[in-house]
């Protein structure tokens, strides 16, 4: 998957589920979303879920932490490395 | 207003965006669906792992059908042991009270209820009903009113969980109140006490600290973080369908409140607060949820719809405003 690809399935998540009005250029991506009423318990467990299926990952209970979900950027380097392990390892595979 | 042709929900919802083939954003991309009992979920495993244990499951039970349903499966299908815990908001209709009894005793579950003061739980209703303290999205998934009630049980769920090392917290949500994957889930103790937290502030900066009991803190759940439970979602792997659960609760004397509205099997409150919610933002609290059992199969479009309907009930919604009037 594409680095674009990825990020534009996040925006288009976070705008229907979170910002509503708001656009993602409006939002300061360090913003702490729990704190600032973006989303509670039942919004991260719904968030993994996409993540899950969207990504084709799994994200493990001890991933769920406020450091990979807290923020924008926090949710972004998180899929970003789980993405590139993904590639990682299927052009293992390929090779 | 357009409605989605597929779910039931309507572009008066601020994230519903309907497309010209007339499906909402919801609906066109992939959808989750029950893996229905053909994959091993881990809870029996988990059960076996303990070992005895006085209780293995809190089960907050809410007198409902749902919760009664998945009470009634915790025990029957995975022999779970259970203490079955109640949350009072002094709106518990008397059938529900009386189908808690029935039910756990013929389940034979211990159960206890917990009732906070009526006045005190008013007071934060009313305070907490425009929903301007809630995220959007909770809001577009439940009523505020409702959003507060089931926070206040989260709250006392964990508490009561940890405080008797019981190892998993179940509840009765249906397929459509929680979009989750993972039918066993064990939180991080800061990411639920920081959600526990925004709540707390807002109601004892407000409201004053003798509510701060109602809640628990990260103090208390870092100190606790090897106690943190398992929560449980039955329904990712054990099929949902409303006819059937009213068949099998029926069995453990089970029987329907009258008094109650089309989306609430327990609680008088919920016909106020839908009332309050559609006249607040222009569409039904429940859509959300019902809508997502259209869109995965558990329900027809029409009893959809015939839910929906059904928004309150007009007499129980008179006495709870009753009720809100006379507490000041």
């Amino acid at each position: 998957m594409a680095p674009n690809e990825v990020q534009d399935k996040l925006q288009t998540y976070f705008e229907d589920n979170f910002l509503y009005d708001e656009s993602m250029d409006e939002i300061d991506k360090d913003m702490s979303l729990i704190d600032n009423g973006y989303i509670d318990s039942t919004g991260i467990i719904g968030l993994v879920a996409f993540l899950e299926r969207t990504f084709d990952i799994k994200v493990h209970d001890n991933e769920i932490i406020p450091e990979n979900f807290n923020t924008l950027n926090n949710i972004y380097s998180y899929i970003g490395s789980k993405v590139e392990n993904i590639i990682a390892d299927n052009n293992w595979r390929v090779g | 207003m357009h409605i989605c042709a597929k779910c039931l929900l309507n572009d008066n919802i601020p994230s519903v965006r309907i497309n010209s083939q007339g499906f909402c954003n919801f609906c066109t991309p992939w959808v989750d669906t029950c893996q229905d009992n053909k994959t091993d979920d881990g809870f029996a495993t988990l059960l076996d792992e303990y070992g005895y244990k006085k209780y293995h499951v809190l089960m907050a039970y809410s007198g409902g059908k749902d919760s009664t349903y998945t009470l009634k499966l915790l025990k029957e299908k995975y022999g779970a042991s259970i203490l079955a815990v109640t949350f009072n908001n002094g709106f518990l209709s008397e059938a529900c009270l009386k189908n808690i009894s029935t039910v756990t005793d013929i389940l034979d579950v211990d159960s206890i209820i917990v009732k906070y003061p009526a006045g005190k739980l008013i007071k934060v209703f009313k305070f907490m009903e425009d929903g301007k303290f809630f995220p959007r999205q909770s809001l577009e998934r439940a009523s505020a009113i409702c959003n507060l009630c089931i926070m206040l049980v989260k709250n006392m769920i964990y508490h009561e969980a940890i405080i008797r090392d019981i190892p998993v917290i179940c509840f009765g949500w249906t397929p459509g109140q929680v979009e989750t994957s993972k039918p066993l889930l064990r939180l991080d103790y800061r990411m639920v006490a920081r959600v526990f937290d925004n709540i707390r502030n807002t109601v004892t900066e407000n409201l004053g600290s003798e509510y701060a009991r109602y809640f628990i803190d990260e103090d208390f759940m870092k100190a606790n973080e090897d106690r943190m439970p398992y929560l449980y979602y039955p329904f990712v792997t054990n099929w949902y369908e409303e006819e059937k659960i009213l068949d099998e609760i029926s069995k453990i004397g089970w029987q329907a409140p009258d008094n109650t509205d089309g989306n609430s099997s327990n609680c008088l409150l919920n016909s106020y607060a839908n009332q309050s919610h559609m006249e607040r933002y222009g569409f039904h609290p429940y859509a959300f949820e019902i809508s997502s059992m259209v869109r995965k199969g558990y329900m027809t479009r029409e009893d959809g719809l015939r839910k929906l309907d059904k928004v309150k009930n007009d007499s129980t919604c008179e006495t709870v405003m009753k009720r809100f009037q006379e507490t000041s």
